[in-house]
């Protein structure tokens, strides 16, 4: 291939390059040589000695610990000293580095080479002049060189304003480098425009700079780009990596996880330029803060997005452990720049960083309530400011309703006295005589004589069941209210009404109209539903009786989905065995809402159902909560029961009736926490009691919704006597609260409604005489008349509903997993965890920070008696004192406009890591970044306007081979944008990109894989619809277990952990995807149809070439591209124009019809055009 | 030197090399390996290296059964358990220990499947396994095998990247890291999925962890594109596609000529690799060129997507040159939840599935005289419970809970014993009395197989050298023939 050659040449300069370098570095000292313990020797017993002679105190060779003066300068265990400062011959040390003698040389030759020359020559020096210590460089306070004009001098003009300039220049002409040259126009406005957007510049914002002849032309541009949205886009997605952010919850099933209210807080804290300092604070400890809003909260989620373990049989204790662990390692990677994972296991090799350290880093983090379960608790409901200004204004006007809705009106006064003479006299409330009384349990109930009742309970819970005759000459529609009454008994337990101590919690009234004697419903089919998300439904056999004969048997069963072989016929089948290996049971696919029923082909009637459940494999459980039911040919319900507690096969006599509709409840006295709405309400647990007062006798007043009755019985004739069947069910979790001694009455009372839902006080003060009435009680009547029951003032009630109402329906927009603290009797205590294991406790440690880094200055705002929490800690972070974090966030960004750090170990400040290329630009970024109060807008700034930013990316071989990373900034940066900026770069040119922000995550077209992850959902999605398909790269859905497939091609991670540097990698599964994803195809078609049918409908060849230039690459052709592009062009026109097929497919595949009137040959050939303009070189990589 | 310039240049110069010196290249791969390469490598980085030293193997077929087969039905026979069949299990053997799905006293499970003196060598493995019978004497099965986890997904991931957790990359990356590809027009490292389902640990079990991704999994399928992309838009032919590649070089080489940075000359040859890999992978993962007597030994069907398919794609990929073929088949994880996890039945069903194709793969490998070349390797993430499963201990399927404690992996090829039993367990198959194999060591000895040293493979990352087996493992020369 012909792109060997200049290979081959380069590779051949390169050798010549390895003689020269080694010639150089060889070289001997002279006698003036200066050492820095630094730069020059701790690096060296880093990374040769301290493995063995270092912090580690578990790890310790000979007694020789290497890491601090005293203890190398101690005898070790020979009794011989390592260092003797000022002496080189009786130093142990620098006999050993350079001993032949295999056996004593150090570091031993299993262990590593011999020490260079350079090195054992700068050790001699070292040790010679007193063996000086000092702290790891990076560990050391932040020295920012002097700034005088004096060190401008020498310096190009244009390098001479800007701190940074000098600084590079000053490096670069220690090496006798020159910088180059300012890159031109189109290119500055590209690499601003990418680096601060992620998006290529527009052509508006191209001809404006173009035109823009002003000196600031440059700076505005900046200051318009740092204010756009786009901003926090771009630079939001990278913190996400650093937070590793994602969609779904990780480990093996990897579950949707919706906790994208944080992403949304981290572009708008970045567009609002949040001071980075204001930034950590509130994502590590934000719910610590003094009255913490909701924004701080969400802002808590950046240690809620480490995963959680759902799968079967794990234990939550561990996973929550391994979380912490990961919060721990986190915040040092991402503040202090050490890595300090290791010191989990033990102590850390190569920075004093002990295991105990690390446990009481831990221990500040190991204090919050999450505690990885399914539900990600704890959450807050996220309401977006629209919605929380709508809530706020819809509580103004609801106030102001009430206001007016409870003012005193005289003039009502006439109105409401003739309202409370109708309620003067009390309901008549008329005893109901009991026929039959069954408990559940099997309690005997007694019926006396005068109908009142008495049950010898020996159950818990129980449920009563009374049926009670309707005296003849009541219409069973006129039914207004049910009374029930307890009658205290001394021989009850405390002289109350009940068993257990006395007091009862009648959890559910129900009452039926039934039809005594009818034994059966007339019906067409028998169905069983099982509502609910992936429900399997499985029966053994379903007997239908109609008298004595199973009409069921071999009638037309289906059901809703058959998994396992298990047809719907087998529960018709004759064989009541619930073994699925006897072949006779049912099976539905896992699904939502399935159902099974059986038609007769004609009216039946229906006595009795028998249920023969699942006995095996202990799976019988998974039929609770199934409805029964008898529907009619028309499909309408006849007869309904609930499978509540499904047992081996159950049986249900059928027998008609009619529910009644109950409005309201209220009671004579309820015991706080127990009103007597509990009684009528959903909830099966909470019920009505009577504590403070059992051994007094009480009414529970129910009333009956008349119209709704009256509807009832007269679509639903019930014929025969007709009973009223009351249900009492005693379920609450007090046990044995049963009422044992009790009376039914009943109302035909048209009042009973109005009146029951009179609150009882008002009812009471209602039924004595208006004279005897004191002032307080006519203004309770008052209130309460004007406010719930005067016509005049229905508008005002209407308008309060319905605020009411809107108050309810604005529903959060989201969730998002917080942190919360446990309260301080809760918290946990945190041991040293052996080697790492959280079942393996060692010592006990308390928060507290590393001794080797800075101090923690206690202040008095973290709380009234200083401790280290959260909250403290990230404070601590962010002391001006510390000279990590700001080094490692300034090398960051540094990294991030140039492609390589600093320190060109970014995710690196320890021993281990590199040292800084430029220290004192460095210190300088780091302490500009400190004194500007971490205004991290004006640090991009400052960069980006920098001649150092602003060079020609051009280089020569020789340069290239001698920083072929341009770690000297000697030309400008420039490499592979990343896996977003691809996609959204494509999209920008074809003016397809949704410009719209935040939201719910996206999900562009992706292929179909047709797998599922391990125990949990299918890989595949459903692409969005509409401008959701064509969002910012950040917005899509970010699934651990499996991300988006061409993102991950370009090296965007899975976020399962903190990343703090993405690879740059250059691989054919890139071009695969830029060539061939339909996403990138229908980028180029849309490109095309812009140029070609709405840009430039009569452009020639080389206008429309000029424009797909200067869409894509923000620059035009020059004529040697020109003329590739139109030999493609003519090429490609000649090819398809005799096959309309291929054309039109190329056009419009994936991206739809052709547009009115457009020729699909010029749309193909464009599009082809457009594919290979969309894959350059130069469209990937920053310019 | 500054070691940055020198790894940089070696990497940005070795195809020069490849041409040129082998000597040198030696010598610079082995100085990469121990120095660990630059986050910023090229896919030069995939070129063939050299080991550390003479490899018995110079490939990998990795079978893993997803769920974890039961070692007790299939390879380890214990007569005594059988004999005790139904009895409580021994208070000793469950002092302290802890179960995914099981509390209380579970019973005894014996098995029910009967187990045959297998080969000249005579290992037993049972009557699942008819095929993998008639290869015995291939076989090299590890019966004490032990693992620190008990739950499916860091189980995997402790087998796939030596570290519960996610992050790591992947046995696979490592070697391709290591060795490199020989095939230029195909990936170092393929990924083949059966049954549908994901493997446990998701995309970590075969991805680069902090690796550069060229080193990471490439998933290929045998339906749809091979690999993903690999077609060219709807009315684009090859011819067409030829066209717009060289007008692509063109112009990048216009633009390589006025800023002179070497990686856009890298790009115009990754783009020309893709196009061959258009054509190369589509053709090695089209089986229907195998004879209709290979495909029958192997059970596969042309555009099914079983492991029988994939294991006949094994070969012909590592025939290719790939370096390592990764296999994941979904549906080992044998509770006796349904008829499908019965250890009975549902056990013999799903071994027909896998030990026709296994067993054919070996003998197909034998008789084209390949099988000293790949390192075949059989096994799931753990072991299971010589007891019966806690919460369907009352059905009427019989299975068995996760056990960390003792499992059988086997290898066959790239210089392991053959007809080989290697370690083993109690009579009852609750320790291992015998010469206990860590994961961490068996990663050790797969890598010394390869040519490693398992404490040289490296790979600097966060001021840290990481490589496959922590700060674990020791090599089980024993297995090695």
């Amino acid at each position: 291939m012909q792109t060997h050659t200049p290979l081959r040449h380069f590779a051949f300069a390169a050798l010549l390059l390895y003689g020269c370098v080694g010639a150089v570095a060889s070289e001997p000292l002279t006698t003036t040589t200066k050492v820095n313990f630094k730069t020059d020797i701790r690096p060296v017993l880093s990374n040769r000695c301290f493995f063995c002679h270092g912090p580690d105190e578990a790890h310790v060779e000979s007694g020789l610990r290497l890491h601090e003066f005293s203890l190398a300068t101690s005898p070790a265990d020979s009794g011989s000293k390592a260092i003797i400062p000022g002496n080189i011959t009786e130093s142990e040390l620098i006999r050993r580095i350079v001993s032949t003698d295999e056996s004593e040389r150090m570091p031993p030759p299993h262990i590593g080479a011999k020490l260079t020359e350079r090195e054992i020559e700068l050790f001699k020096t070292w040790v010679a002049s007193g063996a000086k210590y000092s702290k790891h460089w990076s560990f050391d306070e932040i020295q920012p060189p002097k700034l005088e004009s004096a060190n401008r001098e020498n310096t190009l003009p244009a390098w001479q304003d800007s701190p940074i300039d000098f600084l590079v220049f000053k490096k670069l002409r220690e090496r006798n480098w020159t910088p180059s040259p300012e890159a031109d126009r189109h290119t500055r406005l590209r690499r601003l425009t990418l680096d601060l957007t992620g998006l290529p510049p527009t052509l508006d914002q191209q001809s404006a700079f173009q035109s823009n002849s002003s000196e600031q032309a440059y700076e505005q541009l900046v200051d318009e780009l740092l204010a756009s949205p786009a901003f926090g886009e771009h630079w939001g997605r990278k913190w996400l990596d650093l937070a590793r952010y994602a969609d779904s919850a990780g480990y093996a099933d990897d579950p949707p996880r919706t906790i994208w209210a944080y992403r949304d807080w981290v572009i708008k804290a970045i567009n609002d330029g949040m001071p980075f300092d204001q930034f950590t604070i509130e994502q590590l400890a934000g719910d610590l803060l003094p009255n913490p809003t909701d924004e701080q909260l969400v802002a808590t989620a950046f240690h809620r997005n480490t995963l959680t373990n759902n799968e079967g049989g794990t234990n939550d204790e561990e996973f929550r452990n391994v979380a912490v662990v990961d919060r721990v390692n986190t915040t040092m990677a991402v503040w202090m720049g050490v890595t300090i994972a290791c010191a989990q296991c033990h102590s850390h090799k190569f920075d004093p960083i002990t295991q105990a350290e690390y446990f009481q880093v831990f221990a500040i983090l190991n204090q919050t309530k999450d505690a990885d379960r399914a539900d990600e608790s704890p959450t807050l409901k996220w309401f977006t400011h629209e919605q929380r200004a709508d809530q706020e204004e819809t509580q103004r006007e609801l106030s102001k309703v009430e206001l007016a809705l409870t003012a005193p009106d005289e003039t009502l006064i006439p109105e409401q006295q003739s309202w409370a003479q109708t309620l003067r006299d009390p309901i008549q409330w008329q005893p109901a005589k009991p026929e039959s009384a069954h408990a559940k349990s099997k309690s005997p109930i007694a019926i006396h004589e005068n109908g009142n009742l008495r049950v010898d309970a020996i159950a818990d819970t129980d449920t009563y069941s009374i049926d009670l005759a309707i005296p003849k000459d009541i219409a069973i529609d006129a039914l207004s209210g049910i009374q029930i009454r307890s009658i205290p008994d001394p021989s009850l337990p405390n002289g109350g009404a009940a068993v257990g101590d006395g007091n009862f919690v009648l959890t559910n009234v129900a009452a039926s109209l039934i039809s005594v004697g009818e034994k059966s419903t007339t019906g067409r089919l028998v169905r069983i539903d099982l509502p609910g998300e992936n429900k399997i439904l499985s029966l053994g056999e379903v007997q239908v009786f109609s008298r004595e004969e199973i009409v069921s048997k071999g009638a037309k069963a289906t059901q809703s989905s058959t998994d396992f072989e298990g047809k719907a016929e087998r529960a018709v089948d004759g064989n009541t065995s619930g073994k699925f290996t006897d072949n006779s049971t049912t099976h539905s696919a896992a699904s939502t809402d399935p159902w099974w029923e059986v038609d007769f082909g004609k009216d039946v009637s229906i006595d009795k159902i028998v249920i023969w459940n699942r006995t095996d494999a202990d799976v019988g459980s998974r039929l609770a909560g199934a409805k029964l039911s008898i529907l009619s040919e028309d499909r309408k319900t006849l007869w309904e029961a609930i499978l509540e507690k499904p047992k081996a096969s159950q049986s249900f006599e059928i027998q008609p009736s009619i529910p009644l509709p109950l409005a309201v409840a209220n009671a004579d006295y309820a015991q706080e926490g127990f009103p007597p709405s509990n009684a009528i309400d959903a909830d099966a647990k909470s019920g009505w009691a009577v504590g403070g007062a059992i051994d007094q006798p009480h009414q529970l007043n129910v009333a009956i919704l008349s119209s709704k009755l009256k509807e009832l019985t007269s679509t639903n004739a019930l014929t025969g006597t007709l009973s009223l069947r009351l249900t009492l069910k005693f379920e609450s979790s007090y046990r044995r609260a049963l009422l044992a001694s009790f009376a039914i009455s009943f109302t035909t009372d048209v009042r009973a409604e109005p009146a029951i839902r009179i609150p009882s006080s008002v009812l009471k003060i209602l039924s004595t005489t208006p004279d005897s009435m004191s002032i307080a009680d006519r203004d309770a009547i008052h209130l309460y008349y004007v406010s719930t029951i005067a016509p005049s003032r229905q508008p005002l009630r209407t308008s309060r509903d319905l605020r009411i109402k809107k108050l309810a329906d604005i529903k959060p927009t989201t969730t998002v997993p917080i942190l919360s603290e446990l309260a301080p009797d809760k918290q946990r205590q945190t041991h040293i965890q052996i080697r790492g294991n959280y079942k393996v406790k060692g010592d006990l440690v308390s928060p507290d920070v590393p001794k080797a880094f800075h101090a923690w200055k206690q202040t008095s705002t973290d709380s009234s008696t200083p401790k280290m929490d959260r909250l403290a800690f990230a404070r601590w972070l962010m002391q001006p004192d510390n000279p990590l974090t700001a080094r490692v966030i300034a090398n960051r960004y540094w990294e991030t406009f140039f492609g390589v750090g600093i320190v060109r170990t970014s995710e690196e400040f320890g021993s281990q890591g590199d040292l800084p290329s430029n220290a004192e630009l460095l210190d300088h970024l780091a302490s500009d970044l400190i004194r500007s109060e971490w205004d991290t807008k004006r640090f991009i700034r400052n960069i980006v306007l920098s001649a150092a930013y602003r060079q020609r990316s051009a280089v020569s071989s020789i340069r290239y081979e001698e920083d072929p990373d341009n770690v000297f900034v000697s030309r400008g940066p420039r490499f592979r944008v990343s896996a977003e900026q691809v996609r959204d770069m494509a999209l920008t040119s074809a003016g397809l990109l949704s410009q719209r922000l935040y939201g719910t995550p996206a999900r562009p077209p992706q292929p179909a894989l047709g797998l599922t992850a391990a125990f949990g959902s299918k890989t595949d999605w459903d692409t969005s619809k509409g401008e959701d398909r064509f969002r910012r790269g950040l917005y899509t859905l970010w699934r651990r277990s499996n991300p988006y497939p061409s993102m991950a091609t370009f090296d965007a991670p899975n976020r399962e952990v903190c990343v703090l540097k993405r690879d740059r990698t250059n691989t054919p599964l890139q071009a695969l995807v830029t060539l061939n994803d339909p996403v990138f195809v229908e980028a180029a078609q849309g490109l095309a149809r812009r140029i070609v049918v709405y840009d430039l409908p009569d452009g020639s060849l080389a206008e429309r070439s000029d424009r797909v230039f200067q869409l894509a690459l923000s620059r035009s052709p020059n004529s040697r591209e020109m003329e590739a592009i139109a030999k493609l062009y003519h090429e490609t026109r000649t090819e398809l124009a005799s096959n309309l097929d291929r054309a039109n497919k190329l056009a419009t595949d994936p991206i739809g019809p052709l547009p009115a009137n457009s020729d699909p040959i010029e749309l193909a050939v464009w599009t082809t055009i457009c594919n290979v303009i969309l894959n350059l070189d130069e469209f990937l990589m920053t310019p | 030197m500054n070691p940055i310039i020198q790894q940089q240049l070696a990497l940005r110069t070795r195809r020069y090399f490849l041409g040129q010196s082998s000597t040198g290249l030696g010598a610079l791969a082995l100085s990469n390996l121990i120095g660990g390469l630059p986050a910023t490598a090229s896919t030069d980085s995939l070129a063939a290296k050299v080991a550390h030293f003479a490899p018995k193997a110079k490939r990998v077929i990795y079978l893993h059964m997803t769920g974890s087969p039961p070692n007790l039905d299939l390879f380890d026979y214990k007569p005594k358990l059988i004999e005790l069949n139904g009895q409580d299990a021994p208070d000793s053997v469950l002092k302290g220990k802890e179960f995914a799905f099981t509390t209380g006293v579970p019973k005894l499970l014996g098995t029910s499947h009967k187990f045959i003196a297998s080969g000249k060598s005579g290992v037993m493995l049972s009557d699942c396994l008819p095929h993998l019978q008639g290869v015995a004497d291939h076989l090299c099965l590890v019966h004490s095998m032990h693992t620190d986890q008990f739950n499916h997904a860091p189980a995997e991931l402790l087998v796939y990247t030596g570290s519960p957790r996610s992050g790591r990359p992947s046995f696979g990356s490592w070697v391709s890291y290591g060795l490199g590809s020989e095939n230029e027009n195909l990936p170092a490292f393929v990924v083949l999925i059966s049954s549908g389902v994901q493997p446990n640990g998701g995309r970590s079990s075969f991805g680069s962890g902090f690796l550069p991704s060229v080193f990471q999994g490439v998933q290929c399928r045998s339906q749809g594109d091979p690999v993903l992309f690999a077609s060219d838009p709807a009315g684009m032919d090859r011819n067409l596609r030829r066209k717009t590649l060289d007008t692509l070089s063109q112009l990048n080489a216009i633009q390589a000529e006025e800023l002179g940075h070497p990686e856009t000359q890298t790009r115009i040859s990754q783009y020309e690799l893709a196009y061959r890999m258009q054509t190369s992978v589509p053709e090695v993962m089209d089986i229907s060129k195998e004879t209709q007597e290979t495909l029958d030994n192997y059970g596969a069907k042309i555009g099914a997507a079983s492991l029988a398919n994939n294991c006949l794609l094994a070969r012909r990929l590592v025939e290719s040159g790939v370096r390592f073929v990764q296999l994941f088949d979904w549906g080992w994880d044998f509770h006796g939840t349904g008829p499908a996890e019965d250890i009975r039945d549902g056990l013999t069903k799903k071994c027909e599935t896998m030990d026709r194709p296994v067993a054919a793969l070996i003998k197909d490998l034998e008789q084209r005289g390949l099988l000293h070349d790949p390192l075949v390797i059989w096994g799931g993430e753990f072991g299971r419970t010589p007891f019966r499963e806690g919460r369907t201990a009352v059905g009427a399927q019989l299975g068995r809970d996760h056990y960390p404690d003792c499992f059988t992996m086997f290898m066959a090829g790239g210089g392991a014993k053959g007809g080989f039993d290697y370690g083993s367990t109690d009579e009852l198959g609750f320790s291992i009395v015998d010469k206990p194999v860590h994961v961490h060591d068996l990663q050790a000895t797969w890598l010394h197989m390869l040519g490693f040293d398992h404490t040289k493979l490296t790979y600097r990352f966060q001021g840290r050298d990481y490589r496959l087996t922590d700060v674990h493992g020791n090599v089980v020369h024993d297995l090695i023939s």
